[in-house]
């Protein structure tokens, strides 16, 4: 079915709600809205990033993508399905899966094989699919083999892992990762990066909240938020050529990307929107020549 | 990059004339031992921090960071071979725990969640309270400590913690350690999980520590580039065993042996060696983004 698989259209929210008729009771207060007015769409396949500094309201509007949280003024619709109606909340979280920065927070079992059985299984999947879809899901994260163990004595990236085969098991349309590898050495980002890959590979929508701007990099998209708004939106290309924007909002650059636009500096003809060692690599070596 | 010139044949780095603060020797250490999830977490390490210098120590998860800085400050005491700090012997079983604990402050990751008082500043002071101070001296240790990370302390400490940022409350978790006056400093992930602007203050703060108030730094991070900036000198852990030591331009200036350890140099330093890998003339060491640079300026500018 072609269209967006998410669409926020005028998304505010605050804690302390103070809204007439907001959802949550709370005392009235000043401008305290950690979502200002988001609108955004996320379309099948498509690998979106989120980044902003803290508290811009990063995982606030991720908590609004399968109705964890909903809006107190716009709408949050996920395939046609507004999160505020509370009749459609279970096929919205079949459709968008959630990881959050702490694998222990949605690990449930004794055992990586049950816990990954948990949410389906809570969906009455007969009991042969059942097997078939556990084993796909550990299989694509590449934890088959470690579906006997206990989860505690797994490595934090096996464990994020095993959180992440937990929600496709559920077979979401799109997983949303929020700050999911901010914990994780660069072994198990590299491990999680590759899962993220895969899943990309087979058409599942991927969002990425994340701090690391190499993270942003390989995404299809960027959004920038800063202070419950959108200030910044496009390839991260073109989102990373912002370097002032980005400086004022107090985000950094890619490593490669800041090389990139110092050399640029430099060199007028040197490309600025670098975001790979490759790409740098490629760049200098077709303006260079090796001496003799 | 093991052990160049002075350093060469040990990897303890051997000062001669100077006695290392801590000092570990042959240190094993196995985790649930005589089960079937026996794993040897450390197998014979020996190492030493010396006075003064900011040492920084990496290794994949699972390679005995977090385990081998337990020992620094007793919350782990050797079986297994020898941890002196300061002169004191943790394997003693008569061994003054509390100086050594005055002496290294240790600093977990993710130290907020330690955080437990109202305010700030009782939350800071938590430490030195229990160390029966005099009420002056306390509260002189705690300006000083809260000044140190960054929270005036005017302005802080009579806020409720639960009000703060995540980078706040990092910085006020560091600072109820830094309030014991510890010579040592041992920060497990300083800056995981903060956003690049809190990142980078934190980093200033620490290397402040290091620089004006002559603290010892042990810095345990996955951050590579942070690795870089702060350290004078790493020890890289692989399997529970020190397998490197050196400065991080030495380290880092070996990209094959690193990868093969499960770590990657900082970005800067991969673009400066691939390329001269290809064979172009240019510095391989570059750490940073401003060293790559200057590195590959006169590449550009000569360029055909």
């Amino acid at each position: 079915m072609p269209g967006p698989l998410i669409v926020c259209d005028g998304v505010e929210f605050s804690y302390a709600a103070s809204a007439a008729g907001a959802p949550q009771g709370g005392e009235p207060g000043s401008d305290a809205r950690v979502l200002r007015g988001v609108s955004l769409e996320v379309t099948p396949g498509e690998h979106l990033a989120i980044i902003g500094p803290n508290g811009s309201g990063k995982s606030t509007l991720a908590r609004h993508l399968n109705g964890l949280l909903r809006p107190q003024r716009g709408t949050v619709r996920v395939r046609g399905m507004d999160t505020a109606d509370p009749g459609s909340l279970r096929a919205i979280r079949q459709t968008v899966g959630m990881v959050f920065q702490h694998p222990e927070s949605q690990m449930v079992a004794t055992i990586v094989e049950e816990d990954v059985a948990f949410g389906p299984e809570n969906l009455g999947v007969p009991h042969a699919e059942l097997r078939r879809r556990v084993r796909r899901a550990l299989e694509t994260v590449g934890m088959w083999e470690a579906r006997d163990r206990p989860p505690h004595l797994l490595s934090a990236g096996q464990k994020q892992r095993v959180a992440i085969a937990g929600v496709l098991a559920m077979q979401p349309e799109c997983l949303v990762l929020d700050e999911a590898t901010s914990m994780l050495d660069p072994r198990g980002r590299g491990e999680v990066a590759e899962v993220v890959a895969a899943l990309r590979r087979g058409g599942t929508a991927i969002v990425t909240i994340t701090h690391l701007m190499s993270e942003a990099a390989v995404a299809d998209r960027v959004i920038v938020l800063d202070r419950g708004t959108i200030r910044l939106a496009g390839t991260p290309r073109r989102v990373f050529a912002q370097v002032d924007e980005l400086h004022r909002i107090g985000l950094d650059l890619p490593p490669v990307a800041a090389l990139a636009g110092r050399l640029h500096r430099r060199v007028p003809t040197f490309p600025a929107g670098l975001l790979t060692v490759d790409e740098m690599v490629q760049a200098v070596a077709a303006r260079a020549s090796i001496p003799r | 990059m093991i052990d160049r010139g002075e350093h060469a044949g040990t990897l303890t780095a051997a000062r001669p004339g100077v006695s290392p603060l801590i000092a570990v020797e042959n240190l094993w250490h196995t985790y649930m031992a005589g089960t079937p999830f026996e794993h040897q977490a450390l197998r014979g390490i020996s190492l030493n921090i010396y006075p003064g210098e900011a040492v920084g120590v990496i290794g994949q998860t699972g390679s005995g960071k977090s385990t081998l800085i337990q020992y620094f400050n007793g919350l782990m005491r050797p079986i297994r071979g020898r941890v002196l700090v300061a002169g004191h012997d943790l394997g003693r079983p008569d061994v003054d725990l509390a100086a050594v604990r005055r002496i290294v402050g240790l600093v977990f990751q993710e130290p907020e969640t330690q955080v437990f008082e109202r305010l700030v500043g009782d939350d800071i002071a938590y430490g030195p309270r229990q160390l029966r101070l005099p009420f002056l001296e306390i509260r002189e240790r705690v300006r000083w400590a809260m000044e140190t990370v960054g929270l005036p302390f005017d302005a802080f400490k009579d806020r409720y913690t639960f009000t703060l940022s995540g980078g706040e409350l990092r910085k006020a978790a560091l600072a109820g350690v830094l309030a014991l006056r510890p010579r040592v400093l041992v920060v497990d992930e300083p800056t995981s999980g903060l956003d690049p602007g809190a990142r980078e203050e934190l980093r200033g703060r620490i290397r402040d520590l290091r620089t004006r108030e002559g603290m010892t730094l042990v810095l345990v991070s996955h951050d590579m580039e942070e690795v870089a900036r702060l350290s004078d000198r790493l020890y890289i852990l692989h399997d529970g065993a020190v397998v490197a030591t050196g400065t991080p331009r030495e380290v880092f200036v070996d990209g094959a042996r690193l990868a093969e350890l499960g770590l990657a140099p900082p970005e800067a330093t991969q673009v400066v060696q691939r390329l001269r890998a290809r064979g172009y003339h240019v510095r391989g060491d570059a750490l940073t983004v401003e060293e790559a640079e200057q590195a590959l300026a006169p590449l550009l500018s000569e360029g055909p």
